[in-house]
């Protein structure tokens, strides 16, 4: 295993529906510490499927995983592992609509020991940084699509995780937004040294990454 | 931000579900304070009665059901006084009388003479004869009645020649007639329904000081000897061997605790409900790293909160139930309502408990959700 590499997948299969269904088939991979990677591919491709399973959210059927050279399926088990490690985006934002912007961000953070005001600084910087502070006591229900999937990206990155997984994260936006979220990516990538790995369909998106990978019926072409 | 104000603004959210949730679960909640606590009223008014008369011992028919129907012979009373340790003993015939088509009252039967005259404050005077009576202030007040109006007993056109007051609102509610005459009307020569005892305080027992409540222990023991086939009772024993009370109490918990499976019900519903509605967010706060431990709690949180919220509207509800009903002419003011606040401590722990019970099936669901499931589910 490379010692630059956050994250190695080997052999990764996924089949659904008792084996009828190959979702990934054979996937090697590697992910150096601080890349931002696109994955692309059609729908149906399997390029959520390895996403999902790099983030522990789902189980491979064949092959293994590592996490800076730990096997995941035990390392991800490790308390508070995934929550200063793993940062996720999502296409519909998943966010709590009976919260606030701050509220939001705070979430991960209620599973941190940090005193109080250490979370509620922690929150406020990170809000900062994807420029929502004039939004902080906003109800998220309140904001614009865009300034949404902002909040969430920055719940994804409150706990200064080494990996960002990102599912098709513009695929809510107009083109203003998305080019608007793409650059945040970038930025945050470069400034805080956070690997990034977000699925796509857009090709406009793939000049904001450092490189690109694409999936076709399971395979990695 | 904690995981109560989470829980907290989750059912903020869902105001309309959340209150009609509170609003059933009070509503079970006011079922189990109106009727217990009425049979509390109830059993503190029976207590206050004897308490006003001083009374130790109770002595009535052996084996009746219902102390109404219990007849014993009056002529018991002389064989009761040769015992050293009585000090009084009062005869008492109950029944009740019907005024129009719905209203009643409790009618009591003294001997002209009887000692229990004494702990009343009387304004005029003491029947003399068999076609008077003495009426309580409650049914002077509810009949609209003074000195010298006549007052209709079971058929019997009595007049008024005097107003009590009463330490018991019980006794108070009542109209007191001469034993004989309503032996008469009852149709029970020479019976009546109770004796009621005072036992002499501040005795010796074999040149030793014995202790009230011996003594009274003492009496009791001899009067059941002398009389097998009565029963004779302490106060407390009779108030709470009660079989019109026992029933009643017995009547309120059956009800209270279908109330209580609806609120169970009511609560498990709406969380279930919340639960498969959030189950997205919930799947993000696994994916991000929460313990399930914490889901769990949140779960829990929020249906304690309903069950809480629930208690408290029900305390509301259930007090403001039993102020109106002991207000009402049926129960002619029977008893003032008691705010015990160990009983209302008591109705929020039961409220907790319903609450967190409801939340341990929707909680369980919850950390049963797999995170890649869920954040497929929208």
């Amino acid at each position: 295993m490379n010692k630059e590499s956050l994250i190695e997948t080997v052999n990764l299969s996924r089949y659904y529906k008792d084996g009828k269904v190959l979702a990934l088939d054979n996937v090697c991979l590697k992910i150096a510490k601080g890349e931002f990677l696109a994955i692309k591919g059609s729908s149906g491709s399997g390029k959520s499927t390895l996403l999902h399973l790099i983030g522990g959210l789902d189980i491979p059927t064949a092959g293994e995983i590592y996490f800076e050279g730990q096997i995941v399926s035990e390392v991800y088990k490790k308390r508070g592992f995934r929550l200063n490690n793993l940062g996720f985006v999502f296409q519909a934002f998943y966010l709590w609509p009976v919260l606030n912007v701050l509220e939001n961000v705070l979430l991960p953070l209620m599973e941190s020991s940090l005193s109080r005001q250490k979370k509620l600084q922690k929150a406020k910087d990170i809000i900062n940084l994807v420029e929502m502070n004039d939004k902080i006591s906003s109800s998220v229900s309140n904001l614009s699509i865009g300034q949404r999937q902002r909040v969430a990206i920055a719940r994804a990155l409150v706990m200064d995780p080494k990996l960002v997984l990102a599912d098709e994260p513009t695929g809510n936006l107009d083109s203003k937004n998305t080019e608007n979220v793409l650059s945040l990516f970038k930025t945050l990538n470069k400034q805080r040294d956070v690997t990034i790995v977000m699925v796509t369909h857009e090709e406009k998106a793939l000049i904001f990454c450092d490189r690109w990978i694409q999936l076709s019926d399971g395979k990695l072409q | 931000m904690n995981l109560l104000l989470l829980a907290s603004k989750n059912l903020w959210h869902r105001k309309m579900r959340t209150c009609l949730t509170i609003f059933g679960v009070g509503t079970s909640i006011a079922v189990f304070v109106s009727l217990v606590g009425l049979a509390g009223i109830f059993t503190d008014a029976f207590r206050q009665m004897y308490k006003s008369r001083q009374t130790d011992l109770v002595v009535r028919e052996k084996g009746n059901f219902d102390f109404l129907s219990s007849g014993i012979d009056e002529k018991y009373a002389d064989k009761i006084m040769q015992i050293p340790e009585v000090l009084s003993v009062s005869k008492i015939l109950i029944d009740f009388s019907l005024s129009g088509s719905k209203d009643y009252f409790l009618v009591l039967g003294w001997d002209q003479d009887a000692s229990l005259f004494s702990k009343l404050r009387i304004q005029g005077r003491r029947p003399e004869s068999d076609d008077e009576a003495l009426v309580g202030a409650t049914i002077s007040k509810k009949f609209n009645k003074k000195i010298g109006d006549k007052i209709e007993v079971k058929g019997s056109k009595l007049t008024i020649v005097g107003i009590f007051e009463s330490k018991s609102m019980f006794e108070e509610g009542s109209v007191i007639i001469p034993l004989e005459k309503l032996q008469m009307i009852k149709k029970v020569p020479g019976k009546i329904t109770l004796f009621n005892i005072v036992v002499k305080k501040g005795g010796f027992y074999g040149g030793k000081p014995v202790n009230d409540e011996d003594q009274i222990e003492r009496t009791r023991s001899l009067i059941a000897k002398m009389l097998p086939d009565t029963e004779v009772r302490s106060v407390e024993d009779i108030v709470s061997a009660d079989n019109t009370m026992t029933s009643f109490l017995n009547f309120a918990w059956a009800i209270s605790i279908v109330a209580f499976i609806a609120a169970v019900l009511g609560i498990i519903n709406t969380m279930v409900t919340s639960v498969l509605e959030q189950t997205s967010k919930i799947g993000i706060l696994l994916a991000i790293g929460w313990r399930k431990l914490k889901i769990l709690c949140l779960v829990l949180y929020e249906s304690i909160l309903l069950g809480m919220l629930g208690g408290v509207f029900g305390l509301i509800l259930g007090y403001g139930i039993m102020n109106i009903l002991v207000r009402s002419p049926q129960l002619q003011n029977i008893g003032r309502v008691n705010y015990n606040f160990i009983f209302m401590a008591k109705v929020i722990m039961v409220s907790l408990l319903v609450g967190f019970l409801s939340g341990i099936y929707p909680a369980i669901r919850a950390i049963s959700i797999k995170p890649i499931e869920a954040l497929r589910y929208e």
